[in-house]
């Protein structure tokens, strides 16, 4: 009962913020914004081109955004003191950071979903395609968070800990990257994406289950 | 609902020093714990450490609600020098995040009423940004008197005096001995000098 009254103001608290603060998840969106529609001023706007490059671009563009977010994770309550009151809660740190890796995911993964078919019309890529994608990216944006936190949470004190966190995340990040893009350019050469996506489902199922405790633990060890 | 805290031989090390003599006490309910020392003596440290926040290096730390041991995040609230409050949302938002994450209900009365009782209750809607100092470090106050009932949490206070001024000062003093007679632990530091009235007063001495 009361586990379940921390974890909804740990996600009701993360909303209130995004409400304030719309720099929050706006920031990713346009860096997104940008990072798609650059790529076709480089490489050139043949269609051939742009439909063989796009479905890349636009995960990677997604993945990346969805990277600036992870100092947001715990940095600001660190330096304002309210992470002390998400340690010495009485329920389950992992449980708490689960809600707010949730609660980030949504906020920042729904604008960048909905961005991702818009961004698959500009690369010329079919409704198909872009369908898929999307649900490529609504897998991948959790999993780069949920690992991240763990890296986040080692870094929370750590000075330029920011570019220090992208490093040891993206690594790990490559699976979900093969499978979700592999799965949408399945769809683009015909072929059916369910094996790209299970595995990408999988790999996510994996990080919930593993990263919340990684990332409570890391919390811990930090911030002593 | 009685309290208790016994520390046996606590030490705690920073960057592989350690920062005071081991330090052994017993504290019973009612007691007023001045935690005295210079700075760098480690006092913000042995709070935190008592506060569960930290692991201390060496020794054992013990708190008691009503002679069964208890976990330090049931047993202690820890106001320490950052106010554990986001600058984008409201006071009444910050609160009643912490109250929850203690383990209460949403309860807007009770946050009121703690408010009230250090004079800022007409700041609950106000975002915590747009408050001086002397506000916040009030509105981060009054989360010590959101526990279930007076006396039923350790206060841990890591230089509470700071940015409040004289009249403040006094009526934390006296929440504090309210506190204190109600049957509860409050452990602070301080620079600044205080006068509490408190049936047992120990000192730490760092």
């Amino acid at each position: 009962m009361s586990l379940r009254l921390a974890a909804s103001a740990v996600f009701r608290r993360e909303f209130q913020l995004f409400a304030r603060r719309k720099s929050d998840w706006a920031n990713p969106l346009m860096f997104f914004v940008i990072v798609c529609s650059l790529f076709p001023f480089a490489v050139g706007s043949e269609t051939e081109r742009l439909r063989g490059i796009g479905v890349g671009v636009i995960f990677v563009g997604a993945l990346l955004a969805a990277l600036l977010t992870l100092p947001r994770l715990f940095d600001e309550d660190a330096r304002d003191g309210s992470l002390d009151l998400l340690l010495n809660s009485n329920e389950p740190l992992a449980m708490l950071v689960l809600a707010r890796v949730a609660a980030l995911s949504i906020g920042i993964g729904a604008p960048l979903i909905l961005a991702t078919p818009l961004f698959s019309l500009l690369y010329a890529l079919p409704s198909d395609v872009a369908l898929v994608l999307a649900l490529a990216v609504a897998l991948a944006v959790p999993t780069l968070l949920l690992v991240g936190a763990i890296a986040a949470a080692l870094l929370v004190t750590a000075r330029g800990g920011a570019i220090l966190t992208a490093v040891l995340v993206l690594p790990l990040t490559i699976p979900t990257l093969i499978f979700g893009a592999g799965a949408a350019s399945k769809v683009l050469y015909g072929e059916s994406p369910f094996a790209e996506l299970s595995l990408q489902a999988a790999y996510l199922l994996f990080a919930l289950a593993l990263s919340p405790l990684a990332a409570s633990a890391a919390l811990k060890i930090s911030t002593d | 609902m009685a309290l208790s805290l016994q520390l046996r031989d606590v030490q705690i090390e920073r960057g592989g020093r350690s920062l005071f003599s081991p330090i052994t006490a017993t504290i019973g309910a009612g007691t007023l714990v001045y935690v005295r020392g210079a700075n760098g003596a480690g006092k913000t440290s042995l709070l935190r450490a008592l506060a569960g926040l930290a692991a201390s290096s060496a020794g054992e730390i013990r708190w008691g609600v009503s002679g069964e041991t208890a976990s330090a995040s049931v047993a202690t609230s820890f106001v320490g020098h950052a106010n554990a409050m986001n600058d984008a949302l409201t006071v009444l938002e910050n609160l009643s995040y912490a109250a929850a994450l203690a383990g209460q209900a949403y309860q807007p009365v009770r946050i009121g009423h703690a408010l009230d009782q250090l004079g800022v209750f007409k700041l609950a809607l106000r975002r915590v940004g747009t408050l001086s100092q002397g506000q916040r470090k009030r509105a981060a106050l009054a989360r010590l008197l959101l526990r279930e009932t007076p006396g039923s949490r350790a206060w841990l206070l890591d230089e509470p005096f700071v940015a409040l001024d004289v009249d403040t000062q006094k009526l934390l003093e006296q929440l504090i001995a309210n506190e204190l007679r109600a049957g509860a632990i409050v452990l602070l530091s301080s620079h600044q000098s205080f006068s509490i009235a408190s049936p047992q007063l120990t000192e730490i001495a760092l």
